[in-house]
């Protein structure tokens, strides 16, 4: 096929009709199916890190440790809870730009400095609840080898959290590469 | 400025973009679909920002395509109930298509992404001008890049 014959077999592809109330639909966000797969994982986790915070501070001798540890424990929870709320905003947000470039090139800064405070506030996490549960036990070799194979399973996580945000900006980095290179 | 009525009524008018954007973009009609939905979620986004100074159709055309780039395509297929009855569902009803579209199709999508978003707006007749401004690179850039893009897709097509 010559280029006029693409052309043309392009623009006569027919394509499905959507009626506008269907349309009208798809403009509300409490209908958008990734934003409300994004709510409700995050409200999973608020009421999941509330009842584990609730659990800590009235079954687990909260009172014993000392105020540190519960203020420790109180905000390396809170802020990774606070900022996926900026995550939310952030997955709003696709067009960053006047053109194709320069809103691919912003949306890599941003999700770059999305995913660096993400993964600094879930090390965050796990080292205050660490400290909280440690915070009144004498560390023993035994228990310092026990500690060390728990924080594997710790690490793991945020070890593939790592590679899923590598792999997303690294997919816009080559596209943007592949629009800027010459030729 | 438009009312919402206009804007729908513009992105119903111009709604094939959209769809053949999905069909090069993604492979699954599930994928096709979430993507159809984001691009009209993004453009009633950025709706407040489009000025009227550009055609409809070019800014259509910048907001899919960067959609489409920029979003994330879920790693595994979702089973999910349909909501709407099968004549207002956005499948694709593969008979639709002729073989040469298909072809043409198969063969754009063996492309990378920034290489489809060229050739989608140089078969639907932008100029290199219009071109450059929603990519965002400049005119000669967008001639050197076509020029390649052409001699590629039609090996493509030829030897798919």
């Amino acid at each position: 096929m010559n280029i006029e014959e693409l052309r043309s077999e392009w623009q006569s592809i027919k394509t499905p009709q959507v009626e506008l109330d269907r349309l009208k639909d798809m403009t509300i966000e409490k209908s958008h199916p990734v934003l409300s797969r994004i709510r409700k994982q995050l409200m999973m986790e608020l009421i999941g890190w509330s009842a584990f915070v609730i659990i800590c501070f009235t079954g687990l001798d909260a009172e014993q440790k000392p105020m540190l540890a519960n203020a420790i424990l109180l905000l390396s929870v809170t802020l990774p809870i606070i900022f996926n709320t900026y995550g939310y905003r952030l997955s709003k947000e696709l067009i960053a730009g006047p053109d194709i470039s320069s809103s691919l090139q912003n949306r890599i800064n941003a999700l770059k400095n999305f995913a660096i405070i993400s993964v600094m506030l879930r090390i965050i996490l796990i080292s205050g609840v660490a400290y909280f549960f440690l915070s009144t036990v004498d560390i023993t070799q035994g228990k310092l080898m026990l500690l060390g194979a728990g924080s594997v399973f710790l690490i793991f996580p945020l070890y593939l959290l790592v590679r899923i945000w590598k792999k997303r900006i690294g997919k816009l980095k080559d596209n943007l590469r592949l629009l800027k290179e010459l030729g | 400025m438009m009312s919402e009525k206009e804007f729908l009524s513009m992105v119903k008018d111009n709604q094939g973009i959209i769809h053949k954007i999905c069909r090069i973009y993604r492979d699954s009609p599930e994928d096709r679909e979430d993507l159809f939905q984001e691009v009209i979620f993004q453009l009633w986004r950025s709706y407040p920002s489009f000025s009227g100074s550009s055609k409809s159709s070019t800014w259509l055309y910048r907001v899919a395509l960067n959609t489409a780039m920029a979003s994330f395509r879920k790693n595994k297929p979702d089973v999910t109930l349909a909501e709407y009855l099968p004549d207002v569902q956005l499948k694709d009803n593969i008979n639709e298509y002729n073989e040469r579209q298909e072809a043409l199709l198969a063969a754009i999508r063996q492309l990378s992404e920034p290489d489809r978003a060229l050739i989608a707006l140089f078969l639907d007749e932008l100029s290199y001008q219009q071109i450059a401004l929603i990519i965002g690179i400049s005119e000669n850039n967008v001639g050197v890049k076509l020029n390649r893009i052409k001699i590629r897709l039609q090996k493509l097509i030829i030897k798919p």
